[in-house]
Formats: C-alpha cells, structure tokens, sequence
C-alpha cells in the first residue's frame, strides 16, 4: 500500500493491546497514552497536522469499559483514524478477568461464571454514527489482512473489531473468543479483496461466478465483496444492525465490512483549517495585530 | 485530568490548563468563589510531580497570563496551571486595558526537518544537551526520518525507549527536577506593596489583593500595624518571595479556603522559616472582603515583646490548647474559627485570648505598640 511512515501516527491505550504499536513502524510518532482515552490523545494530534493518518491500536477493556465514553465520540466525530480493538474477552494483563465483551455465562476457573451481557463493539460503533465497521477473527488472517488495508484506505474513523484469543487467559473450546470456536462458528459476510487505487481490476473466475460487489474507496482504491450465502449491503446502516442483531441470537462470529459510508466528511474536514498544519504555524500567522486589541480595549473600557 | 496532568508531567508535552475555582468538593457551593484547588494543584500527579502555577490577581492579568502561560508551558516542556477564580472569572472587575503582550511567543525547543537535518538525526528525546534540564522535541508531522520518538508514560530513557532499569530512572526524575529548578527563571515576579515603616508582611495570591489593601489601610491607620504587602504570582517560588519572606518575623498568609493551603505549601517550601507563617484563612463563597482580612490578622497578631523565641513558644501552645478544646479535631481550628467569628460581626475576644495566651491582643481602636529587635 506504499504506506510512508512519515505520514502516519500511531497510539494506543493501556493493555497487552496497546504495546502492539511499538512492534511497527519505527519512524512513525507513537503515543502510548491513558487507559481508554487514547481517543483523546489521537483527536488532538491529527488536528495538529490534519495531513496525517492515525492508527489506534486498543483493547476490549481499553474501549468498552473505562474508554467507553471517548470511544462513543471519536465514532460521531468521524476521526480520521483505523481504530483497531484486539478483543479477547479478558483482562489479560491483571491475569483474566472478565472483560466487558465477555459473553454471559463464559466460566473461567479462578472468575466463575460471568453474569453480565457482552458489549458488542461493532454494535456500539454503528449507533454511534462510525463510517467504516468491520468484525474480523485473528484465526482468518487474510480477512484481516484486506479489512486492514480498506480500513486504511477509508477517510474518517475505521473500527476494526478483531477477536483475538487471549491464549492464556481465554481460549477454552467453548469461549467465543477461543481460536476452535472462532473457527467453527465464524459466519463471514462475504470474502473480501482490496484493490489499490489505479490498479486495474481483474476478477478470478470463481469470484466472478459468485454475487460481487464492488465499494470504491476515499483514495480511489477499491474492495470487492463476493457475497456468500446472503446478499448482504454493506453500505445499509439499518441492515449492518440487523446481522449483527441476528448473529447474537444465534451465537455466530459474523466477520467481515459490516457497514461502510464514504460520503461523510471526516473531523478536520468540516473545520475551515489552513493548509499549513497548525503546529507549523507561527508567530505572524497566530498573534493578531496591535491594532485589533486596541480596538477591543476601546470597546470594553 | 489527574492522570494526564501526571502523564503530562513525565513524558514532557506542554499543555496549558486554566482552573477557574470556585468552592469544591465535588459540586460544592458552584456559583461560589474560591482558592481552593491551590494545593490539588500543586502536587497534582502520581509519584512524583512538580507543578508550575500561575496566579492571576485580577482580569487585566487574566489577560496577560493568558498568552504567557503557553509560552511558559512551551519554554518548560510541562504543564502550566493558571488559577483564576469565580470572582474574576464572573464577576464585573474594574481593570486596566489589556497590554499587549511585549515579547515574541516562544515555541520552546523544537526541532523541524532542517533542525534535524542539521544535527544529522543526532538528537534524543529526553536529552538534556543545554544543562537546563529542559530536552529538544519534533512534532508529529515533521517528515525527517530521524525525527520519530514513541511517547510512553512507562519508564523511558534519553531516546524515549522502554526502560525499567533504575539508573535510568533515577537520571531522567533528577533531570526533571532540574527542570523545574530552571522553571523559577520564567516565572512571573511577585508584586510588592511596601509600607514605611512596615513591621510585619502580609502574602497572598489571587484575587484577594484589593481587600487586603483596604484592610492593610485600615490596620495602619486604625491598629498602628504596618505591613508590606506581596502578592505571589506564580508557583514555583522565585528569591522574590524568599527576600519577603526572610524580612519579617510574622508573615500573614491571606486566602481564600478552609485549610489555609498557600501556608502549607509555605510550610513545605521554607521549613526554616515555618513559625513566621501565620494562617489567615477562610472562605465562605463570597469575594474577600477587607473586614475579615483585618479581624482575621488581628487575631493571630502577635505584639513580640521579648524575643523570637517566645512568640514562637505562645504560638504552640495557643494550637495544642485549641487542638485540646476541640478535641483534635482540625488542623488549624484558631484560623478558621477567628475568621469566622470574625465575619459574623465582632471579632470574638474569647477566641482571640484562647488562641494566644501569652500575647496580648490589639483591640479595635487600641494603639499597638509593634517593638521587633
């Protein structure tokens, strides 16, 4: 994808997650910040230099419990930012608790049963009005691979939802976030390829018996859905609720681009911001003239 | 806002907070004024933090620590506090035209592309190259492939990598507190109101200054006490506030709280100094008024007729006599209990003998007799 890691920020929260950005990019700025206000800090920078692409790297507990209330906004405010969650279930860190994406009834030896209803990210991603949500399963790697890429691709804010198991802590057969039930239960929507901008499109056969659709990216680049055994629009924000509804009820690990919107502008772009990023702006663009301060002065005294 | 102040605090970025105070806890009185948040404030962080405060004493300086307070937080790499309160924040103030400011923004030390370019990517993050504790830092943007760093709120070395090796650790916490050392170099100059003849000082921040110049008036003309008046303007304290300080034997710490919070933070900074602080603090919500500035001074007021020594002496034994009757119960119960007395009307003169037995209390429209060796 010719990514320059110049062009990129990196950060993260508090977690086994959020040390994942040290492991890439070395000359791309990282920040390592808060625990669930990594949005904060991500919001922030890329406003200093709109011309950057962010890319969070968070946990189940970082987002959906302390970091719930920035993640709801960072969604709305359609930040141009991948925001990454390596959802495992647990608090992997302090030895395996429940996490708050713990599926109800999940047993873990030292932590009993849990009582409570899991938070389903992509869940919450969509009604908070996010423009790119994906589900993806670090047991499917090449699905993560392309939804990765589409995601950096997208203009605004991008929620990757990836059940990574936690092989320590939670991987039990019979947990939803264990690779065996991941790989038994996994319901992909459709198979997805990225496209590079300009690059022509050439379909494999098998791709062109199936049912394609075809999303073109912000950048020009483009993914090619190939339905599988539903006709599924990713671009319906009332159907993209409606399969992550039915995949709760009926206990599936539903993966792949769950809801996709190019239309709307991302943060920076609804601000009338200069060209130059503002954190290269100087004196002489930032200290208003004497004039206008005597000019106030006249109004107030 | 803890936890950032503190991240904030380590991992170097300059950020500019204005605490605008009104009563606390919590909700508290929320249409009230206050100066509360001073020691939250100032040792604001987990571990070990020093903040740099700034105390604007009326809206014209609002104004001019607006701009300053960046430049000071660019300048130092770390955070800068400004507490205003609610009486300058919402009330109508009289003030002076805003100044516009007489010097040039000062980004601090900050390296672009040429910069780096320059240094051959020869730099770290938390090196201290100029011995005044304060390291060289790029912006994200800066499009030099040597100008990268990851900030962690982890242990971290001159170059920003991981760490937990207690050397490190021990060399980057000494180089900040250097730093701070070098923040007393930028900080605004406190500002004095001499008196002839002035036999005690009286030390306050914030918006408490013209209350207390009319109670300083009245304590001249009314008691014979004279007082050199010096409003602190920012935190850490510069030689300024040490020369006041080191002049007189009593020094009346005027503010706006329960607890008396600038004379603890006195109390921390100049231990050899400690008797001469003299609390004079309360709050009720409502601006200070110069009445119980004076009442609240008269009664902790000493006539020293003997020595130092002695003051000091009576001075003890007033608070462990008070500690006494209230069972323990408040740190400094003769302060708050004056003062409240004091603002209810007539200056308690039970109060006053209870809180200082061996010296002798000026009354309203006695003469006083101030006899300093």
């Amino acid at each position: 994808m010719n990514v320059v890691p110049e062009d990129v920020l990196k950060f993260s929260g508090i977690g086994c997650s959020s040390k994942s950005p040290t492991y890439f990019l070395n000359r791309t700025f990282g920040f390592n910040s808060l625990h669930g206000r990594m949005p904060s800090i991500a919001t922030g920078a890329l406003f200093a230099d709109a011309r950057m692409k962010g890319i969070g790297v968070s946990g189940d507990g970082d987002t959906a419990s302390i970091g719930m209330g920035q993640f709801k906004h960072v969604m709305r405010r359609n930040v141009n930012l991948v925001y990454i969650v390596e959802n495992n279930g647990v608090y992997g860190l302090t030895k395996g608790q429940f996490s708050a994406t713990a599926e109800k009834g999940l047993h873990l030896k030292k932590q009993g049963e849990n009582p409570y209803m899991p938070v389903d990210i992509c869940m919450e991603a969509l009604v908070s009005n996010a423009t790119f949500v994906a589900r993806s399963f670090a047991g499917n790697p090449k699905q993560v691979k392309e939804l990765l890429k589409a995601a950096l691709s997208h203009h605004g804010i991008a929620v990757l939802d990836i059940i990574s198991p936690c092989v320590t802590f939670n991987n039990q057969e019979n947990a939803y976030h264990s690779y065996a039930w991941g790989k038994d239960h996994e319901e992909p929507l459709h198979e997805i390829s990225y496209i590079a901008p300009r690059s022509e499109i050439m379909l494999e056969q098998e791709m062109m018996d199936g049912e394609i659709r075809e999303v073109t990216m912000h950048d020009g680049s483009a993914v090619i859905l190939k339905n599988l055994e539903k006709g599924y629009d990713p671009t319906n924000r009332q159907e993209a609720l409606r399969v992550l509804e039915e995949a709760q009820q009926n206990n599936w690990l539903l993966t792949g681009l769950i809801y996709l919107n190019t239309a709307k502008p991302a943060l920076t772009d609804i601000y009338e911001l200069v060209d130059t990023p503002l954190n290269r702006l100087g004196e002489s663009d930032l200290r208003p003239e004497r004039a206008l301060l005597d000019k106030i002065n006249a109004l107030m005294f | 806002m803890t936890e950032f102040a503190g991240l904030a605090y380590y991992t170097e970025v300059p950020v500019v907070i204005w605490d605008v105070q009104r009563i606390g806890p919590s909700t508290g009185l929320p249409t009230r004024t206050s100066q509360g948040d001073l020691t939250f404030t100032y040792f604001i962080g987990h571990g070990d933090s020093n903040s740099v405060i700034l105390l604007p004493g009326d809206v014209s300086e609002c104004f001019e620590f607006g701009w300053k307070s960046f430049d000071i937080a660019e300048r130092l790499q770390t955070p800068v506090f400004v507490l205003s309160d609610l009486d300058m924040g919402m009330n109508q103030w009289m003030s002076k035209p805003f100044q516009y400011p007489e010097s040039s923004m000062d980004r601090g030390k900050i390296l672009w592309e040429k910069d780096i370019e320059e240094i051959k990517g020869n730099w770290g993050r938390y090196l201290d190259k100029d011995g005044d504790g304060i390291p060289y830092r790029s912006l994200p943007g800066n499009k030099h492939p040597m100008s990268a760093y990851f900030t962690r709120g982890t242990g971290h070395d001159e170059y920003a990598r991981y760490t937990e090796d207690s050397e490190t650790y021990l060399r980057v916490m000494a180089r900040l507190k250097n730093k701070h050392e070098t923040a007393r170099k930028y900080m605004p100059k406190p500002v004095l109101h001499s008196m002839a003849g002035a036999t005690v000082g009286i030390l306050s921040f914030g918006s408490t200054e013209n209350a207390i110049l009319e109670a300083r008036h009245m304590l001249a003309a009314e008691h014979g006490i004279k007082a050199e008046f010096l409003r602190v303007r920012a935190l850490p304290f510069i030689d300024e506030v040490t020369d006041f300080i080191e002049k007189y034997e009593q020094i009346f710490v005027v503010e706006m709280n329960r607890d008396g919070q600038m004379n603890q933070v006195l109390l921390t900074e100049y231990p050899q100094f400690a008797a001469r602080f003299k609390s004079v603090a309360y709050q009720d919500g409502l601006p200070a008024s110069a009445k119980w500035v004076r009442e609240g001074i008269l009664a902790k007021y000493e006539t020293v007729v003997v020595s130092d020594q002695k003051s000091v002496i009576s001075d003890q034994k007033s608070v462990a006599g008070d500690r006494k009757a209230k069972g323990g119960a408040q740190k400094k119960p003769s302060a708050k209990k004056t003062a409240s007395a004091a603002k209810a009307g007539s200056p308690s003169k039970k109060d006053a003998a209870k809180s200082s037995t061996k010296t002798k209390k000026p009354g309203r429209k006695t003469a006083v007799k101030s006899k300093k060796k």
